[in-house]
């Protein structure tokens, strides 16, 4: 499997070449064009008995959850793959496991478990659908970001901005708070912040879709 | 205080470090990151002192907040010892910061303000029948004093030299110098749907100064998004 990173770090796409008997999975809508000799297969995010759950979550909070799997058979081909999101992609080679912020997930290797069940994370945190992925496994993930995407080497405590993180890895202990006085939370604008401790390496993304969000939100003509 | 602005020029976040005691003050909802000793306190602008006065100041922040759209909370952010901010805006596009020295004031499009020194003072200016009709809210921000102003855009950021006379799209307007003089009309000769459409209008802007103007529009944006809403 050999993965190309075009046109970063603004309208970054992934070209995926798979070998004959390789795969690569990703979210639904990601696929741009593909070789006419690949195969590909939807699935849903969770297993047993997950359907249901994956069904709510998409009427809640409109976030797919099926994941396709682009299979080349026979014969070698290629598929293009791109976020929804403006900004950079990047390809992390995983060794175990990685928390990846649901939206920022594009495509992995087929060998690397999925799961949506993440401690830690109340769903209604962000009010976004501030939802964490963990991905288990070992082999490519191709993760995308709204903005430009910045490694951090977590030495000491950081705290970032909820609606910035793109993944980091677990030996990260991490708590949500909320910002300064109660007055701060609801005027600072900050909201709910996520307050990183131990070693570790995280990736943030230097736009928030929620705030970007709000922004044309309210440009927008009343419905 | 070491900053500096990476990712330019389409994701352009600054990267701050403050030494103790040291403050910097951004609007709301742009902190990415920062260090834990961090204090934020959450102000609402406006110098008037006294409790009507504060009254006041809050009750202007709401007016700010309905008619242009515009949060307009400022967050001022001080770390205990020496501590790390990163601050981004929330559109797409480029940040510069700008050197406001006194008595040479800059108007700024208050979408594109993302932070200031506190020598810097800022004061709402009304802008006027004229930045309403534009489409770019009741108000601009006047950025005065000492210090440096960083200010956004949606899109890149081009700077102008005036000399004379300059016409600009009102969606296009970032930031000028306060000795220019601005006047709306119409980029040709319009008719009555030029007001509804906003298309067509355009800023004078007259005298000497620099401009700086944004290569995409935010009204375009939602005129392309609206259609495409379910």
């Amino acid at each position: 499997m050999d993965i190309q990173l075009n046109y970063r770090p603004a309208y970054s796409m992934a070209t995926v070449k798979l070998s004959p008997g390789e795969a690569i999975r990703a979210e639904s809508g990601a696929m741009v064009g593909m070789s006419d000799t690949l195969s590909m297969e939807t699935s849903a995010r969770t297993q047993k008995g997950g359907l249901l759950k994956g069904l709510a979550r998409k009427m809640l909070t409109g976030e797919s959850f099926f994941l396709n799997l682009f299979k080349a058979e026979a014969v070698a081909g290629e598929v293009h793959l791109s976020p929804s999101n403006v900004g950079d992609l990047v390809v992390h080679e995983n060794n175990g496991e990685l928390l990846i912020q649901s939206t920022c997930y594009v495509a992995s290797h087929p060998a690397i478990d999925i799961q949506t069940k993440v401690a830690g994370f109340k769903n209604w945190f962000g009010g976004k659908g501030f939802f964490m992925l963990k991905a288990v496994g070992t082999g490519p993930v191709l993760l995308g970001a709204f903005g430009a995407i910045h490694e951090v080497e977590i030495t000491e405590d950081f705290i970032v901005d909820t609606g910035h993180i793109v993944a980091f890895e677990p030996t990260l202990d991490y708590k949500i708070k909320r910002v300064g006085s109660w007055f701060s939370t609801f005027f600072s604008g900050e909201g709910f912040v996520c307050h990183f401790s131990g070693r570790g390496k995280l990736w943030i993304q230097t736009r928030n879709p929620g705030e970007f969000g709000k922004l044309v939100g309210t440009k927008l003509p009343p419905r | 205080m070491k900053h500096d602005i990476l990712y330019k020029p389409s994701f352009a976040m600054i990267r701050f470090e403050l030494a103790p005691g040291e403050s910097i003050i951004t609007e709301s909802g742009s902190m990415v990151a920062m260090s834990p000793n961090m204090g934020i306190s959450t102000s609402i602008g406006g110098t008037r002192l006294g409790l009507f006065g504060k009254l006041i100041n809050f009750l202007l922040a709401l007016v700010r907040k309905f008619l242009g759209g515009e949060s307009m909370f400022f967050n001022t952010y001080t770390p205990a010892g020496a501590g790390i901010l990163w601050v981004a805006p929330a559109m797409v596009g480029d940040l510069v910061n700008m050197e406001i020295t006194p008595g040479n004031p800059i108007i700024v499009q208050p979408g594109s303000y993302v932070a200031n020194t506190p020598g810097v003072i800022l004061k709402t200016r009304w802008g006027g029948l004229r930045s309403i009709l534009g489409r770019e809210g009741a108000f601009l921000l006047e950025a005065s004093g000492s210090g440096t102003l960083w200010i956004n855009a949606y899109g890149g950021i081009k700077e102008l030299s005036v000399e004379g006379t300059m016409l600009v799209d009102t969606g296009h307007m970032v930031a000028f110098d306060a000795t220019l003089d601005y006047k709306l009309r119409m980029a040709g000769k319009g008719l009555m749907t030029a007001f509804k459409s906003g298309e067509g209008l355009v800023f004078e802007f007259s005298g000497r100064g620099r401009l700086l103007i944004q290569s995409r529009n935010v009204n375009s944006l939602v005129s392309w998004v609206t259609p495409a809403l379910p």
